[in-house]
């Protein structure tokens, strides 16, 4: 079993099963080479009505033969299912489709605590893919309520605090980045694009294999040349084979002083015991990140 | 001129996984500096290539020999070719022993075998 949390949505998958697309609010699987689970979400004011989404499900997908059934008409493994997720307050509709070479089960999910609704739908090509849709649709958590949020991919985890939010990122082999974003002016988050006015960038980067990186330099020295968003020379590096940390200036004049336009960065690079790997945190903007917060970040910063 | 190209076959990828890399014989490695090794390649030359390089005499129909230097994780891989490893289980090898995730040494090991086919240093199988 392996665990996705993402942009404060969450899902234990079977073995085997592995992230065909990542999007910001949405995460495709597979298995085998074939497609096993597809999930969007989305946070929506005010009321929500399944009927309405099953409605407009069913007349973009008139091929699929798409329907929308009670809990009598699922399986009783997904029926199971469905009621855990009502336990933590998540309410569900469920659907089913058919098209000429496959078949599928979904629901649509709404949390009015947060205002959370997704649309998750597995395809099921046998016994065994019925049976996983259920136990990975009970695993479905939402996140996005609390005071810190979590995510975990390939493998790795941290914990964020929740005024960020999720920028950009790619997972390319041997570099992994992940950027989130905090506007200085907490109110306007919801108005402005992630990563437009001031703010403060916090970075994610995960490097590997770590004994070849490294086989050449010392860990500072390969943080200046390599890392993304190094520090500028004027901002001194402290640490030594297996560790490295920063906090310092690195933009600034009297314009910007002026202007509160000073640019803030921080960082902590570090070699991992297990799995052969440089982990960095990096924050850099407008407001400093206080020094505890960035801590916990860095200490949640982990392998799963 | 203005034809339209065929599309090239695909494979599934699990096929392709399970296909197995085979050297060209007519490689040679030569073990160089920091363990590392240098491959020598006969350069596959394109007929209408080798027709003119002829007629103004910059080719006297002796093979072109290229070289290419394999990096600490090429060397590693190079070495798991052995004409009967599977890409699948070189991936897993070079995910073993490098500490990385499945998908990101099978991309990795792909993306080499698929650069080093393109020169004609290796078959597939």
């Amino acid at each position: 079993m392996a665990e996705f949390i993402w942009n404060g949505v969450g899902l234990t998958t079977p073995d085997g099963w592995e992230p065909s697309a990542i999007e910001r609010d949405g995460l495709a699987f597979e298995n085998n080479d074939r497609p096993a689970c597809e999930l969007k979400w989305n946070v929506v004011q005010g009321s929500f009505s399944f009927d309405k989404h099953i409605k407009r499900l069913t007349k973009g997908h008139k091929n699929a033969a798409l329907n929308g059934v009670g809990e009598d008409e699922t399986p009783p493994a997904w029926t199971i299912a469905l009621e855990k997720l009502a336990q933590s307050g998540i309410r569900a509709k469920s659907f089913i489709w058919q098209t000429d070479v496959t078949r599928g089960i979904g629901a649509t999910l709404h949390n009015p605590a947060t205002g959370l609704a997704a649309l998750i739908q597995f395809f099921i090509h046998n016994e065994q893919d019925a049976a996983d849709a259920a136990a990975t649709l009970a695993t479905f958590r939402d996140y996005s309520a609390g005071k810190t949020i979590p995510w975990a991919m390939f493998g790795l985890k941290a914990r964020i605090h929740s005024e960020f939010r999720l920028d950009t990122f790619s997972f390319k082999p041997g570099h992994y980045t992940i950027k989130y974003w905090r506007p200085k002016a907490v109110k306007k988050a919801g108005q402005l694009p992630a990563g437009k006015g001031p703010g403060t960038h916090l970075i994610f980067e995960r490097y590997a294999p770590a004994s070849v990186l490294l086989k050449d330099k010392p860990l500072t020295d390969w943080a200046l040349e390599y890392l993304e968003d190094a520090p500028p020379e004027s901002v001194e590096i402290i640490g030594d084979d297996t560790a490295a940390l920063w906090n310092g200036i690195a933009k600034t004049s009297l314009l910007r002083a002026i202007l509160r336009r000073t640019i803030y960065t921080q960082g902590r690079v570090w070699t991992t015991d297990g799995g052969n790997a440089i982990l960095s945190v990096i924050t850099h903007g407008h407001v400093p990140a206080p020094e505890q917060i960035f801590t916990d970040i860095c200490e949640s910063y982990e392998f799963v | 001129m203005f034809k339209k190209k065929a599309p090239l076959p695909t494979i599934p990828r699990s096929e392709a996984l399970n296909m197995v890399p085979v050297r060209n014989l007519e490689v040679h490695e030569h073990p160089i500096d920091g363990g590392l090794i240098q491959l020598s390649y006969p350069l596959a030359v394109k007929p209408w290539f080798g027709v003119l390089a002829e007629k103004v005499g910059m080719w006297d129909k002796r093979p072109m020999i290229k070289t290419l230097e394999l990096d600490e994780m090429g060397t590693f891989t190079w070495g798991l070719i052995n004409g009967e490893r599977s890409v699948r289980q070189i991936a897993d090898e070079f995910a073993k022993f490098y500490e990385v995730q499945p998908r990101e040494a099978e991309l990795s090991v792909t993306a080499f075998i698929k650069t080093i086919g393109q020169r004609g240093i290796l078959g597939l199988k």
